[in-house]
């Protein structure tokens, strides 16, 4: 038989593949964002202008926005190279909170200036470490199941700093619930005047070609990818797969830590209660939009913080719920986890039954 | 301390109601081989559901509402997830962000807030008030919500059905070989609709006994519970009677940790990582126990 | 009148973008044994299927005895008598023999409980009634191949079918089993049944068919009378590769030992002692189950010896991956083991040699790509090296994880059923292939299920018999499987 008629096409390049998701998603999110402003508002317009056009009328509104995006690029970035790894780790949120708390504690405490401004950020990486150290090493040393021990680390990790951040180390100066404010001198820079821009986005977008170049580029990243689809096979081609068990997860929970540092030593200035605020989870989301190609979790995550903060907008000027967004986004999720839609729109057309 | 073991027993039994019922029904689905990662959102939406539809028309129909709503936004799930050919798993935890934001919608648009709906007719009074006084018995069983024993009661009927029944029997086979019930003219996906859409009723449950033990809509109702089911069937090593064991040790941790908040010397916001710090412990010991067997065969 | 039709048979599966069957016939009278032969991928098992009402038929008929049906689920084939013997056990490990049977029929007790007491009388009277010695109470995961097989046969024939279809049955059967196989499909003919027997084995076919249907291609090329063929007229139908007499060719020249068993145990293989040299193939002929599993863990490190030792290149297993010894490893868990399903065929192809390049050429790309093009192609693996290996047929992959294992240049070759999956033009490819490993100085263990490949290609040769191995003339064939069998009984 002439097997190359056998063939199937040959399949769209990845990158083709990743900008063909997001382009989908990001008019799924449109045609979501126009629905729910005639569902729930009186003044659907007014309410779809605001959602959608609101966090981009301005360089100010823009730099927000990127801004709003970076931690969500470094986090998502991380827990991307775990899925890489077949490793689910759930516990970005903890770790998030536990390496904003770190960065506040370092950040108040050492000397300010560039030097405490480091300080703080190796502690925000340390602290969201130390959350993915037990899961990691019990991946380890005794194969223990990632995606709960990690959920059950960031719990944990969750009460501590909240009762760390409203008990001993509160600011009781503050309405907020909030520790010790950190200098001003200690916290990120801006890079343009009178914009609320960071050095973070850039940092976010160096990490995920980073981690890209890694993945596509390398022999460690090629054996990491087969890895994470099929362990046992790695270790049969002696690919160094004890490191391989607990790296991709120390990784997750740096870069985790390292998004929770961004957010304290950013507008916020300190360490608040419940400033995590669901990053981990919504991490997790932009990785799954990004289908595992590390530079498009950069567009995923503008898409979420755009639908954040389009979602906040509308709030103010009509009564559209804010937490339409979360809505909005568990929705982009599904759409962009579904298989291509073209393969199953030419099999309608070509009349073949799917079994 | 007379009185400690008894209260003891309550509290666990009050928090095993929830945790059981949504434990049994994630084991429905590990039955047929999938994890339904999304049970804390089907707790929420069960909890919601009985809030937002029983204030209207009475607990009765919040009941029918907290069963069969987190039920068809199973099937839903798992229908979306065979049709799309979508990741299962991906499917399930945007699901656990789906819910808490439509409830926290519907809460607006319903009750104009989007936090704490108290309605007072909604919670659940104890079994048997009258008799409380009766040693042991009394302040353990009778003084029960009516809610978590109905629960409870879910939870056996789920378990029955998953021993005893041949629909437990046919997600068995399913789960471990799919072309087993293919071959006997039944259909492995219409099989894990059911699982998928027993797991959303029994969560339901769960969620209802949640909300009616508090007489309310909180976010976050589900407080993890969810998660806690999954860990209680993965301890159980996806057992119908490990299962129960281990939700029946976490209800006991939850208990203590519950108790021990009324201690004034001990920090109370701590206190609410113990248990899952001591089950993380768990979880890592349990594996090293298996491993050392495990390690040998495993490449 | 025919008691089973299939006309015109089409079937494709966009998803691999794979064209099954395009216009298959296949007509089945009452009391015959008809025999449906063809190459890997000729579109036996996907014919099978549409037979039993498990698959649609994108165009075509099927009729049974003489009237038109559309089966719309496998329960309408079910009612219409067709039941299948499938070619890999659709069975459900976990649950017992009467479990599996009952499937989809179970009694109840009270309308709503599974009676299990009633489902094991009902499978142990089926049994006794074919003499079966499946006991209905044991679960599956415990029983043994052949009685694994039995108990495939017994829920086949549970619903009353009169046509039987049976995807390649004796694939892990020995010679006796095979022979009690036979007598029973015989039985069944004379009862009036009327049966598909689909397999490849030339031999087996002429012994037991009426008729012979060939397919390829996904159309039937023919339908003789078995008793106009000879084996190897049959053989050169089923894949007209002209090759059809195999044989050794080369001689060993053992060198240093390189794979040492001493006083090895572990689970069901007894103290095994045996030495594999550099430039000698040893072979292992052995029945699937768990002591040929054990030995394939031990020989490849994957599994330690409870007591005693195995030793590669004077190394304990546990400490050898680490030291850079070119080992090939061609396990039987192909998918589980030999490669990365959702990976691309790509990375592959490339996963044994990634350590062979440097940084750059390994980012520059080029290099990398070409190599894995050319090493595909040197065992003809086709398929898109973007693609993911999921959509390669059995064949490819089996081809796919020789020529990469085979490419490192080995030192240590470990083979475990070389030839499953693949036809004779590609397995006598494939055997080449593992010669000139052999002549290249490697050391080489096979392992198999097939005692013609170990009759085609070990200098030496062992049958694994309760656990232990006896050494065997490989020369004599005939002898092995005689052996073989006698070993059993």
């Amino acid at each position: 038989m002439n097997e190359l008629c056998a063939l199937p096409p040959p399949p769209q390049s990845r990158a083709w593949e990743a900008l063909r998701r997001l382009a989908l998603s990001s008019g799924l999110a449109l045609v979501l964002v126009f629905m729910v402003s005639v569902l729930v508002s009186d003044e659907p317009l007014k309410a779809f202008r605001a959602f959608s056009l609101g966090p981009l009328n301005s360089a100010r509104a823009l730099a927000t926005l990127l801004e709003a995006a970076a931690p969500l690029m470094l986090s998502a970035t991380g827990a991307l190279v775990a899925f890489k790894a077949g490793h689910f780790t759930l516990g970005g949120e903890g770790q998030v909170y536990a390496g904003a708390f770190m960065a506040a504690l370092a950040g108040a405490w050492c000397p300010e200036g560039s030097f405490g401004l480091l300080a703080a950020v190796m502690a925000g990486v340390l602290g969201g470490t130390l959350v993915a150290a037990p899961a990691a090493a019990g991946k380890r040393w005794a194969g223990a199941d990632v995606l709960l021990v990690t959920f059950l680390l960031s719990q944990a990790a969750l009460h501590v700093v909240d009762w760390a951040i409203s008990g001993p180390f509160r600011d009781a100066g503050n309405n907020l619930i909030a520790m010790d404010p950190i200098p001003q001198a200690s916290l990120l820079p801006r890079l343009v005047h009178n914009l609320p821009l960071t050095p973070v986005p850039l940092v976010a977008g160096l990490v995920s070609v980073g981690v890209w170049i890694f993945l596509s580029r390398t022999r460690c990243g090629t054996m990491l990818a087969l890895y994470g689809r099929n362990s046992r096979f790695a270790a049969l081609q002696n690919f160094p797969v004890r490191s391989f068990e607990w790296a991709p997860i120390i990784f997750a929970g740096a870069m985790h830590g390292l998004a929770g540092a961004a957010l304290s030593l950013g507008s916020n200035g300190t360490a608040v209660r419940g400033i995590s605020g669901g990053l981990g989870w919504n991490a997790i989301g932009a990785a799954l939009v990004a289908g595992g190609e590390p530079l498009a979790v950069v567009p995923a995550a503008v898409l979420f913080s755009w639908l954040d903060s389009g979602a906040r907008q509308a709030a103010i000027f009509t009564e559209l719920p804010p937490d339409a967004a979360m809505i909005i986004k568990a929705l982009v999720i599904m759409a962009a986890t579904a298989k291509p839609a073209y393969t199953r729109l030419k099999a309608l057309l070509g009349g073949r039954k799917r079994t | 301390m007379n009185s400690f073991l008894p209260e003891v027993a309550m509290v666990t039994i009050a928090a095993l109601a929830p945790i059981l019922a949504a434990a049994l029904g994630g084991l429905a689905t590990e039955y047929v081989g999938v994890l339904n990662i999304a049970l804390e959102g089907l707790i929420m939406a069960g909890g919601f559901a009985y809030v937002a539809v029983g204030g209207t028309w009475g607990p009765a129909a919040g009941m029918v509402a907290a069963i069969t709503v987190p039920a068809v936004l199973a099937l839903a799930q798992d229908g979306f997830a065979r049709k799309a050919r979508a990741d299962a798993f991906v499917v399930g935890l945007a699901m656990n962000m789906l819910i808490p934001g439509a409830a926290s919608v519907m809460s607006e648009l319903i009750f104009g807030t989007k936090g704490v709906v108290a309605l007072s007719a909604l919670a659940s009074g104890t079994l048997a008030p009258g008799a409380v006084h009766v040693p042991v018995v009394g302040p353990v069983l009778f003084s029960q919500r009516w809610s978590d024993i109905l629960a409870l009661l879910a939870s056996a009927v789920v378990a029955l059905g998953l021993a005893l029944t041949p629909f437990g029997l046919r997600l068995r086979a399913a789960g471990m070989k799919p072309e087993s019930v293919e071959l006997a003219g039944l259909s492995p996906g219409r099989l894990r609709d059911g699982a998928y859409a027993l797991s959303g009723a029994a969560c339901g449950v769960a969620g209802m006994a949640m909300a009616a033990a508090i007489g309310a809509w909180v976010p976050n109702l589900s407080a993890g519970r969810g998660w806690i089911a999954l860990v209680a069937i993965y301890l159980g090593r996806k057992r119908l009677k490990g299962t129960f064991l281990a939700s029946l040790s976490f209800a006991a941790l939850l208990a203590l940790a519950t108790l021990a908040q009324a201690v004034p010397s001990l920090p109370a916001g701590l206190l609410g990582a113990v248990p899952y710090l001591v089950t993380a412990v768990a979880v890592i010991l349990g594996s090293a126990a298996r491993g050392q067997y495990a390690r040998k065969i495993k490449a | 009148m025919d008691a089973l039709a299939l006309v015109g048979i089409h079937k494709s599966f966009p998803d691999t973008g794979t064209v099954a069957l395009s216009g298959a016939d296949l007509r089945v009278a009452r009391g015959e044994i008809h025999a449906l032969v063809g190459e890997n991928g000729a579109g036996k098992s996907t014919l099978a299927r549409i037979a039993c009402g498990m698959l649609a038929p994108d165009r075509g008929g099927i009729e049974v005895r003489g009237s038109a049906v559309a089966f719309r689920s496998r329960r309408d084939a079910e009612r219409a008598g067709i039941g299948l013997v499938p070619q890999y056990s659709m069975l459900a490990e976990g649950l017992t023999v009467a479990q599996n049977i009952s499937l989809g029929h179970e009694p109840r007790r009270l309308g709503l409980f599974y009676d299990s007491r009633r489902a094991e009388y009902e499978a142990a009277m089926l049994a006794q009634r074919y003499g079966f010695s499946v006991p209905a109470d044991a679960v599956v995961a415990a029983l043994g191949p052949s009685q694994r097989r039995e108990a495939e046969i017994l829920r086949a024939m549970a619903r009353g079918a009169d046509i039987l279809v049976l995807d390649e049955p004796t694939s892990i059967l020995d010679e006796s089993e095979t022979r009690t196989l036979f007598d029973l499909l015989r039985r069944l003919r004379a009862a009036g049944a009327a049966i598909v027997y689909i397999s490849h084995r030339a031999r087996e076919i002429l012994d037991l068919a009426d008729r012979v249907t060939v397919l390829r291609d996904g159309v039937a090329l023919t339908t003789l009378a078995a008793g106009q063929l000879d084996e190897c007229g049959l053989a050169e139908l089923i894949a007209p590769t002209g090759a059809c007499a195999s044989g050794r060719d080369g001689a060993s020249a053992p060198g240093q030992p390189v794979l040492q068993f001493l006083g090895a145990e572990a689970g069901p293989l007894g103290p095994v002692d045996l030495v594999v040299r550099s430039g000698e193939i040893v072979g292992v002929a052995a029945f699937a189950g768990n002591a040929m599993d054990t030995l394939e863990d031990l020989s490849a490190g994957v599994r330690l010896p409870d007591r005693g030792t195995v030793a590669a290149f004077g190394l304990s297993m546990d400490r050898l991956r680490r030291r850079g010894h070119r080992i090939a490893y061609i396990p039987t868990d192909r998918e589980g083991r030999g490669m990365s399903l959702r990976s691309s065929l790509r990375d592959n192809v490339l996963a044994g040699r990634l350590s062979g390049y440097s940084p750059v050429e390994y980012a520059a790309r080029k290099t990398p790509h070409a190599d894995a093009l050319a090493l595909a192609k040197s065992m003809d693996v086709q398929g898109h090296m973007a693609a993911p290996a999921e959509a390669l047929s059995g064949g490819n992959r089996q081809r796919l994880v020789l020529a990469r294992e085979l490419d490192k240049r080995p030192e240590l070759v470990v083979v475990a059923n070389p030839s499953q999956g693949l036809d004779p033009a590609a397995r006598s490819k494939a055997l080449g292939a593992i010669r000139k490993a052999r002549d290249q100085g490697a050391a080489v263990l096979v392992l198999s299920q097939d005692p013609d490949d170990i009759r085609d290609l070990a200098d030496r040769a062992f049958v694994l018999y309760r656990g232990k191995l006896k050494p065997i003339d490989s020369e004599e064939a005939g002898g092995l499987s005689a052996l073989l069998t006698g070993a059993r009984t």
